[in-house]
């Protein structure tokens, strides 16, 4: 790792500013008792949580259960939690760590090879991914929303990467956290953050480039 | 491999430059290299795509199910919570009961123990009241008469029979000695045909303190000879010789049968002695040197012990009858 690339350019938030008065509020009143407080902060996070970990895992099933998991950890830890980080980071911390263990307790070898899963696109989506990746042009995301066709091509790309190259990639280009905040959740460094971001995207572009040929 | 490092150094300030998370100054580097090398532009141009690829998926949706399941679960848990807490609770209440019962248990044995050590070391007692430390002049200390008179009373009946050459003077004295020692009303004195007879009836204390009175006057009898009654009417066992401390031995014996035995032993004793020559010449000597080594012994004395009259009558076992005679 280089020098330059382990230099944290962003400055670093004060404790006090990562609690939002929102969270802070009901985290509170969860800790005193208030079943409300506790149910609003569970709709509040639950999809969020739920489609991290859903990308990280990649089954509905077992995401729906360690999302519960996660928020029962979380509403028992309440008295634990210092305030040292955000609610929001403390909380994905808890689902992603759930997530990446489950995930090697439960690891599933692939025996689909990459050539298998390219045979296993058809024509219109190789075409459309093969079109897509020989633009030119900077990417407009509005206009792939439009190509439905790619959002399963991109979840077999995303399955190819491990578990913890998903989760950076998840937490960065889904959740759309900062490197810092990422190196928070994972507890991992800043550098790490950056190496491993880069590695998965690497990894990315060449599945997909196989699977577009 | 310097190759592949160099393409990994700027792949990452390709991705930081995406993500904007350079510095200006490395912004302003990742610049000046795609607008100088086309490779570059196209590998950033890749990169995008990726990233816009990924962050275009579309967010799913927790099932509406997870709300309740955590509801459900936390439930459970805070149940389990309560039961393995009360569990813990009673298994602490339990536990110091066992303590508690442990500790009485323990308590009881030490003061057990320690009864039977009080009962093994502890020094035993006078029955009469506990000894006082005395600490006045001797002179001032009421001496008990005889330390036999605390024997249990036991029933005597004898006869004493004393011959002395002046039977008035003789008879006087114990008569008058019978009164000081505060027996007049037990004694009954009868003169017939020369002879003076005191029928005497009175405790073993009494009775000490009759002997320890007449004491000075025994050398002035001729004889003296003690009869003891026993069971088979008429037979008695006679004591010749006998001396006042002998009278006193015999009569303090623990049975009949004690007495009876002591009273054949002094006979035979005092029989022996006086054949033995020179009897006569030693006896008024040794009568005079007999108490010449005695040493007065400390006493321990306890409160005094008043009787009722009853019990002092109930004392008066002893009946002896007193011959005095030429």
């Amino acid at each position: 790792m280089t020098e330059a690339a382990n230099t944290d350019v962003r400055p670093a938030q004060a404790p006090a500013k990562h609690i939002s008065l929102g969270d802070a509020a009901l985290v509170e009143q969860c800790r005193q008792g208030d079943s409300a407080a506790m149910e609003r902060l569970v709709v509040k996070y639950q999809n969020r949580i739920y489609n991290v970990v859903l990308k990280i895992c990649a089954d509905p099933d077992d995401a729906a259960e360690l999302t519960q998991e996660t928020f029962v950890k979380i509403i028992q830890n309440l008295r634990k939690f210092e305030g040292r980080s955000s609610f929001y980071t403390w909380a994905f911390r808890i689902a992603v760590n759930l997530t990446l263990n489950y995930c090697q307790r439960n690891a599933r070898v692939s025996l689909t090879s990459l050539d298998a899963e390219k045979e296993q696109c058809d024509s219109c989506q190789r075409q459309v991914l093969k079109d897509y990746l020989s633009d030119d042009r900077t990417p407009d995301a509005a206009a792939v929303v439009q190509r439905k066709e790619l959002y399963e091509i991109a979840a077999k790309a995303l399955a190819r990467l491990d578990e913890s190259q998903r989760a950076v990639v998840t937490l960065r280009d889904i959740e759309g956290m900062s490197y810092a905040r990422i190196a928070e959740v994972l507890d991992i460094e800043l550098g790490t953050v950056r190496s491993r971001l880069s590695r998965a995207r690497s990894k990315l572009r060449e599945v997909l480039e196989t699977m577009s040929r | 491999m310097d190759t592949h490092s160099g393409e990994g150094r700027i792949d990452e300030l390709l991705n930081g430059y995406i993500d904007d998370e350079l510095a200006t100054r490395q912004r302003t580097e990742v610049e000046r290299l795609i607008a100088h090398d086309a490779k570059i532009e196209r590998r950033l141009q890749q990169l995008q795509k990726c990233r816009t690829l990924v962050g275009s998926l579309p967010c799913a949706e927790a099932p509406p199910q997870v709300l309740e399941a955590v509801k459900a679960s936390l439930a459970s848990t805070a149940a389990i919570y309560e039961q393995t807490s009360y569990g813990r609770r009673m298994g602490k209440i339990h536990l110091l009961g066992r303590r508690m019962l442990s500790a009485a248990a323990m308590l009881a044995l030490v003061g057990l123990l320690a009864a039977v050590v009080y009962t093994i070391v502890a020094p035993n007692t006078p029955s009469d009241g506990p000894p006082v430390a005395v600490d006045r002049p001797p002179s001032m200390i009421v001496e008990p008469a005889e330390p036999t008179a605390v024997s249990p009373a036991l029933a005597f009946s004898g006869r004493l029979e004393l011959t002395t050459s002046i039977p008035a003077e003789i008879g006087a004295v114990i008569k008058t000695t019978i009164e000081e020692n505060g027996l007049s009303d037990s004694v009954g004195d009868v003169r017939e045909s020369g002879k003076h007879i005191h029928y005497v009836r009175c405790s073993k204390q009494g009775l000490n303190s009759l002997l320890a009175a007449l004491e000075n006057v025994w050398p002035r009898l001729d004889s003296a000879k003690m009869l003891i009654d026993t069971e088979v009417f008429g037979k008695e066992v006679a004591v010749d010789a006998v001396t006042t401390g002998q009278i006193a031995e015999i009569i303090d014996g623990d049975s009949q049968e004690k007495r009876i035995e002591l009273a054949r032993d002094f006979d035979l004793l005092n029989t022996t002695a006086a054949s033995i020559p020179g009897a006569n010449v030693l006896s008024p000597i040794e009568a005079e040197t007999a108490n010449l080594m005695t040493i007065p012994k400390p006493l321990i004395v306890g409160p005094s012990v008043q009787k009722a009259p009853d019990e002092a009558e109930a004392d008066k076992t002893i009946r002896l009858t007193i011959i005095l005679s030429r």
